[in-house]
Parts: structure tokens; sequence; C-alpha cells
């Protein structure tokens, strides 16, 4: 978004990316490959803390939207105001978003998949019903066609096929397989950015820079430039997951990643269903060897299930020393253990008011649940020695805000103690924003970016 | 110090269960690869809870892990997958998912 908007705007824009360029199709979706070829660490990357969360981060040309779900959620407007005022950002709130989300929709494309949702999402949204709760269908930055014999095919509106064809088409110059170690300062001034390109050291020097690395690879790389009030405050919304058994097939791996999500707890915690083919199913249940294959004979009846909440917890983001990467630390606050294990009796009496026959709990060693009033005995049931936490949205590294103490970067991004240093990425966000965040994240970085342009 | 041989013990006693065949060779391989694709502090670490496994092995029942029956193996899995030490728990429950994900990943890759 940045890179596109400098570069119409007839900026001299070089976009470094520490990842290989490549084909939005060169792996499956949500397959192993994937993992390997288009995550940092292959997808094995963590928060240390009690328990450690393990957490996913895009490392290619378009980032995280080369792989994620891509799901489209507006911002909470109570989220946004709340922001404003507790970290004095100007000119901000659900009324000035307005127009770059829906510049954000129009430009990328947000669409909902034609044809219904998976019977999975059917399911979760059967069991909605049946208690009494809001659900929704979410939209995902994907654009679907439907052939003459009625197959949808699905084409994900990525960053490499959106807005960097148009920031290249303006003029900007994508340097990949390139990593940033450090930028060079002269006092408050940034001048270079130094590292390595391929194998061979590099040296970039610019007017103005803009850091758009994610929730922890910003931070780290400010901190090695001597930027060292940034990456505290890291939030990140924890997440369980469980598998549920249906009489019927529910799994049916082409529909994608299923769309429907719990709204009635937002913004503090959201249910929703996961990707659920075989081996996403086998890292989620419990039990022997035998026992996994033997529940996976009858996969099609199987699907994952998610309660993530926004997290009460902050964590830090430093750079190790020796090793040289990223050390991130996360304190779980205890009452996310409590919400999470409400939210698990929750999804748990939908799923079997939904028509689930087994509910597999995410404990260790524990049975599977065979009826709803079971639900009742996952509350309060998740601890640090227990819990198995995951995280995929992670924010607030660099908080945007008009208070230089309690924020890394000012209203707009620019970054506190820089004269010519911006960021414009999730690091921003000051908080959790409780619903899937690219949306947000997106007009934020148009609103910060157009408000640079105008000086 | 190689940790290939201890990778396939903690794979043959994890997933192995005798009625359904595991690619087991290619889930060693990639695991390897993973483990040596994690960051540098996580990659020590992991490495250094296989070595010390491997030995356990050794103090507990007379011979390293790897060189154990898959029944040893399986009992000295357990006993780190119920320790009271989080890393060792940590661990068992690593190879157990990753490597869970990684076998029907293979499986699934071959298939289609």
């Amino acid at each position: 978004m940045t890179a596109a908007l400098l570069a119409e705007a007839g900026e001299d824009v070089v976009i470094v990316e520490e990842g290989q360029d490549l084909s939005i199709d060169s792996t499956p979706d949500h397959s192993l490959a994937q993992m390997e070829e288009k995550w940092r660490s292959g997808g094995l990357t963590a928060a240390f803390g009690s328990p450690k969360v393990t957490y996913i981060e895009g490392r290619c040309v378009g980032g995280a939207s080369e792989s994620n779900a891509g799901l489209y959620h507006p911002p909470i407007p109570d989220v946004l105001e709340r922001w404003a005022a507790e970290f004095g950002i100007e000119d901000f709130g659900a009324d000035e978003l307005a127009p770059h989300l829906d510049a954000v929709v129009q430009e990328i494309g947000v669409n909902g998949r034609p044809g219904g949702f998976s019977p999975a999402s059917q399911a979760l949204a059967a069991g909605a019903d049946a208690m009494g709760w809001r659900w929704a269908e979410i939209q995902r930055f994907w654009r679907y066609e439907q052939t003459e014999n009625g197959e949808v095919i699905g084409h994900r509106r990525s960053m490499s096929q959106t807005l960097l064809p148009r920031a290249v088409a303006a003029g900007a110059r994508l340097l990949c397989d390139t990593r940033i170690d450090a930028i060079e300062r002269r006092g408050n001034r940034a001048v270079a950015a130094v590292g390595v390109s391929g194998s061979e050291p590099i040296r970039l020097s610019f007017d103005r820079v803009v850091v758009c690395a994610g929730a922890i690879q910003t931070p780290r790389l400010l901190r090695n430039s001597g930027w060292l009030h940034v990456g505290d405050g890291l939030t990140l919304n924890p997440m369980v997951r469980i598998v549920a058994k249906f009489a019927e097939p529910v799994n049916v791996p082409s529909f994608g990643v299923p769309v429907v999500q719990i709204e009635e707890f937002k913004p503090a915690m959201t249910i929703g269903c996961s990707y659920s083919a075989p081996p996403h199913l086998a890292m989620w249940l419990e039990g022997s060897p035998e026992d996994v294959r033997r529940s996976l004979e009858q996969w099609e009846r199987l699907a994952v299930f998610y309660v993530k909440v926004c997290g009460q917890g902050a964590g830090t983001v430093r750079t190790m020393p020796i090793f040289g990467d990223a050390l991130v630390r996360y304190r779980t606050h205890a009452d996310d253990f409590a919400a999470l294990s409400e939210g698990l009796s929750r999804l748990t009496s939908a799923l079997f008011a939904a028509g689930a026959t087994e509910v597999h709990s995410p404990l260790p060693g524990a049975e599977p649940l065979k009826n709803a009033s079971e639900a009742d005995g996952l509350r309060g049931v998740l601890n640090p020695r227990n819990a198995s936490l995951s995280a995929i949205h992670l924010h607030s590294s660099v908080r945007m805000g008009s208070d230089s103490r309690r924020c890394g970067a000012d209203s707009f991004g620019r970054l506190w103690g820089a004269d010519n240093v911006m960021v414009n990425d999730s690091s921003l966000l000051p908080t959790s924003p409780g619903v899937n965040p690219q949306g947000t994240i997106l007009a934020i970085a148009r609103r910060n970016a157009i408000r640079w342009l105008d000086g | 110090m190689r940790i290939e041989p201890v990778v396939r013990g903690l794979i043959e006693g994890l997933l192995v269960d005798g009625e359904h065949p595991v690619p087991v060779d290619e889930t060693v391989v990639a695991m390897v690869r993973k483990i040596d694709g994690m960051p540098g502090l996580m990659r020590f670490g992991i490495r250094v809870l296989v070595v010390c496994f491997d030995w356990y092995g050794l103090i507990r029942s007379g011979r390293r892990f790897r060189s154990q029956s898959l029944e040893s193996k399986r009992a000295r899995i357990s006993e780190w997958a119920n320790a009271p030490l989080g890393p060792c728990r940590d661990m068992v429950e690593f190879f157990r998912k990753m490597g869970t994900f990684v076998s029907m990943s293979i499986d699934e890759a071959g298939h289609r």
C-alpha cells in the first residue's frame, strides 16, 4: 500500500524484501511446502513465556498476504475511538478511517464465496443459532469465478496480485532476497540501510525510509539501528483449537478456509472454524498414533474449530545476542486462560447443539467429550502448564500516538526520535483490534501514506 | 552431533502404529530440515534437548535412546511427555504435532 501510493505520487521508491519473489501458486495453499517457502523459519517461530505461544510471519514478496486466510473484517468503531482517546491519536476514528477502508475494499477486492459456505461453517452457524448467538460470514480478500459446471475457483488478492504490481507500474523497484540488518543514522536522521542481498553486502542510501516488516521484524530492525524505545507492548490474540466429529461429512477442503465466525462475543472473543485437511486435523487430535489414525479414517466427519481472545498480556521484541534473531517474549495474562477456557466451553456447547457426536479436548491425554453436559467442565480448565497456544495476529510493538513516552511513532506513523523514518504496518495498532486485522492495517497504512504525501 | 538417529527414534516412537504405513525416512529428513530452519535460539534449544534425550535413555535403561527397542522408545517418550519440566514436554509435543503434520503432508503430496 505504502509503496504503491508513494510511487504513484512520483517518489523514487525501492521496495526491499528479505524473502523470495514467488508465484502465487508456487505451492498448494496450506501445504507443508507453502510453510517452508513463504513463512519465516518454515512457520516455526514462538514467543517465549509460560506457556510459549507459537506464531507465524510471512517471508516472501507480498508477506503474509500470500498465504493467509485473507479474511476481511471492518474494524469495530468503539475500538477505534478507544485507541484515539487512550493513545491520543490525532484525526483518528471510525469516520476518519471509513474512506480508507472503502478504498481498500475497492482497490483490492473483498468478496464472499458464491454458492454458499462449507459444511463445517454451516455447522458452526447452526450451533450459534441454537445457542441464540449472532454469527456472520466473513468476506475475504479473494476474487471468485464460477465455471459453467458450477465449480467455484478462487483467486487470492494478495499484495503480489494487487498493490505491488501497481507500485512497480508506477516505477517502484523491487529488491528481493535482501535482508536489511540495520539503518545507519546521523543523529536523528536515517541515511542508509545496510544488509545482505543474496550473499553480497548491500548499502542503500535514501532521503527517507518506511519500515513495514511486521510486528516482530520492524521493532527488531529499529532497535538494531539504535531506536530503543520500540519493541515493548507487543499484543497478540492467543488461540486454542479443538476437533469436533459429526455424524455426517462436514470437511470439504476444496471450500478453502471456512468463513463463519461467531460475532456474539467480539471483540473480546472470536470463535470460528479452521482449514481442516487431514494433516491439519492430525496436529490437533490427542491420543496414541493408533487413535489418531483411527480417527482420521473418518476425516470427512471431522473439522478443526478455534477460540481466540484479545490477549490482555504483553510482550517484548528484542534482538537475541549471538544468534541475531528476534527474541520475542510474551506473558499470557491469567484472565486469558480463563477466557479461552470459557470460549472452549461455549464452542463445545454450540458444536453439540449443531449435531457433533464427539469433541476432542485440547488437553493432553484427555478423552473426547461425548455430550453437551461435559462442556461446563471445560471452564477454567486451561493453565500455563496444559495450554497449547498459537497466534496469527501480532501488533502494537511500535504503537502510534501523540505521547512519545508510551508510543513508538506519532499519530501518523512517524517514528519518535527520528526525522525521516516512518513505520506503516501492524506494529502501529495500539492494541489488538479484536477482529481479523488485515483491512484495518491496510486502511491505516493508506491514511498515513497520504498524510506523508500531503506533507 | 548428528541428531538424525534420535529424530528417527522419536518419529518411530510417536507415529508408527504397526497398522498404517508412515513415511519415516522422508519425515525424518523434513523434520531435521525444519529444525535447521528454526530461529537460532530455538534451533539451539531443540538440538540440546534432543541430545539430552538421547543420553537420558542411557541413564534410564543402559542404552542411548537411538539404540533402544520401539517399546522402550515409547516408554522414554512417555516419561518426557509427562515430565515436570516444561521444555521436556514441549519437545515431545513438538515432535508429535509437527511430525504428524509433516508425515501426513508427505503422504498427501504423494497421493496428489
